[in-house]
């Protein structure tokens, strides 16, 4: 019983490391989706606020929808039905990001807010040929959201502070000097590549200590 | 019975013996960077030396190996980083140029011979759009700089700024083969680049075809389209002479890990390159584009030594080679 208990126990953990999208197999800095948002639009922290929440109004419905429409759509023609679902929604969105940041987003984000209903952060889920559950459409969109606006707002924040030298908008006078390379796009490339180093490293840390504490 | 105290030989690192000839072939161009500008280059060219072989120590321990003291790639192409800037650059600008040259253009991408460009290119980009105002402003030659972070003294623009213009530098040619004008502490004194060109061909370092096709390219595109009124001969002379054209031919374009490996490639990326640096010189945001060039073309290296293989020997039914 306490072996049957056990490798319950451990499957449970390879399963949590499976279906964790928001860390452990993050959709940008593990699966490498959504990386044009986080590298030209994320200058600034309000830009990366603007961001998630376009993927996260738009990622889950598409997901959604996309996951009923599996038996019904030939491969080929999905990535351009969910392209169109997503710009449909993005009516709605924008409307949204309007009253949330006012009306001049245009100014902050420009062409990448539009731009995410084709981004593969959206669409991704024409590469998994089966149906999920309905529970699992859902979570899996919020989730990979989730994981979305973590690293954007991240890479907004770190972006903002070193060439701006302040935080949304609060500047930070403390700050000893500024780097303006983080402002552009080569900057961009750059720290999301060390965070995808540093995050990496996270991850063979915890999976370490997850499979030594397997083994005692 | 074998005797243990038999040491078997180390390895060199396989970039060993070049990078060392590059190292004693920059001697003279540090000397003239010490004799124009006096102690302050020498100082920079240290710091640079110390904080790459820290770089390459630190990645080492990263990476869960012993440090390899024969791999002195670091060193070059911190030294070749840190001879592009002005001699009155703050301490600051070269420690951020060396840590972006060492850790992201070359540890990065995987180490020597596995990067796309050239390290000292992406460094150098990468500092003059940062600080573009600290890397492209010089100071007289034989001026008294001082030693400290960052010296207040008399800054100038470069004969390449004035060329941007559309104006002609009021520069002779004795000032500009002898190195006697505002410029880059290691890449104005054209005689010295121009010998370390011909010693390092003749020596077997690099081959000719890619810096005589890249200055022929250039000096090709100078002449037909000519910046300045004067004179096409001028326009060539200028354009070679006044930025870090010449010495780009010399250190970074031709290095061997991130140029092509057969004759015809060579030949083809030097004139791309040369191309390449024109345009970027002429209508580029800044005054001197090598080293973004360097970045555009370095990738298509590996693609054009496969479409331009070397031509095989074709041997006729009487046995002659053709």
């Amino acid at each position: 019983m306490a072996a049957k208990e056990k490798k319950y126990k451990l499957r449970s953990i390879e399963d949590y490391i499976r279906r964790d999208l928001v860390f452990m197999n993050n959709p940008v800095l593990v699966t490498g989706l959504g990386l044009a948002p986080v590298i030209m639009g994320a200058v600034t922290l309000k830009n990366a606020l603007i961001l998630s929440v376009g993927v996260a109004v738009l990622c889950t419905p598409v997901r959604f929808l996309g996951n009923l429409l599996v038996g019904y759509l030939p491969q080929r023609l999905r990535a351009m039905v969910y392209s169109l679902m997503a710009a449909g929604m993005f009516i709605p969105c924008l409307m949204l990001e309007h009253r949330l940041f006012g009306y001049n987003i245009n100014n902050f984000v420009g062409l990448y807010l539009p731009l995410l209903a084709v981004d593969a952060i959206i669409i991704s889920r024409t590469e998994i040929p089966g149906r999920e559950t309905v529970w699992d459409s859902i979570r899996n969109g919020v989730v990979t959201s989730l994981g979305f606006a973590l690293v954007i707002c991240i890479v907004g924040s770190v972006r903002e502070i070193l060439f701006y030298g302040s935080i949304y908008g609060h500047e930070l006078s403390w700050l000893p000097a500024r780097l303006p390379i983080a402002g552009v796009a080569c900057g961009g490339f750059i720290i999301v590549g060390l965070l995808a180093a540093l995050w990496q490293w996270l991850i063979s840390v915890i999976k370490r200590s997850i499979y030594r504490g397997r083994s005692v | 019975m074998p005797s243990s105290s038999k040491k078997i030989p180390r390895q060199l690192h396989p970039s060993f013996r070049k990078t060392r000839d590059q190292l004693i072939i920059m001697l003279p161009v540090c000397g003239m960077a010490f004799y124009l500008y006096g102690l302050r280059p020498l100082i920079m060219i240290a710091m640079a030396a110390v904080l790459a072989l820290l770089c390459d120590l630190m990645v080492a321990g990263m990476r869960g190996r012993q440090m390899d003291f024969s791999d002195l790639s670091s060193l070059s192409f911190a030294l070749i980083f840190t001879l592009m800037l002005p001699a009155s650059c703050s301490y600051g600008v070269l420690i951020f140029g060396v840590l972006m040259t060492v850790l992201v253009g070359k540890h990065a991408f995987g180490g020597w011979g596995v990067s796309p460009f050239h390290p000292s290119a992406y460094g150098f980009a990468a500092t003059v759009i940062c600080f573009s105002d600290q890397v492209f402003r010089y100071p007289r030659p034989f001026s008294d700089l001082p030693l400290g972070y960052a010296p207040e003294v008399d800054l100038f623009d470069g004969p390449a700024a004035t060329l941007k213009l559309g104006g002609r530098p009021d520069i002779d040619l004795g000032s500009l083969v002898f190195g006697d004008f505002n410029g880059p502490m290691g890449a104005t004194f054209c005689l010295i680049l121009v010998a370390s060109l011909v010693f390092m061909v003749a020596h077997g370092e690099i081959t000719w075809q890619v810096p005589v096709s890249f200055l022929g390219v250039s000096a090709l595109w100078a002449f037909i389209f000519p910046r300045i009124q004067s004179g096409r001969l001028e326009s060539v002379a200028y354009e070679l002479m006044a930025g870090t054209m010449l010495f780009a031919a010399v250190f970074i374009a031709a290095e061997p890990s991130t140029s092509p490996s057969t004759p015809r490639a060579k030949l083809v990326y030097g004139a791309l390159l040369g191309i390449a640096s024109m345009l970027f010189s002429h209508y580029g945001v800044f005054q001197q584009g090598v080293c973004f060039a360097v970045l555009l073309i370095s990738p298509l290296s590996s693609w054009l030594s496969r479409k331009l293989p070397v031509r095989q020997e074709r041997v006729s039914d009487g046995g002659e080679v053709s």
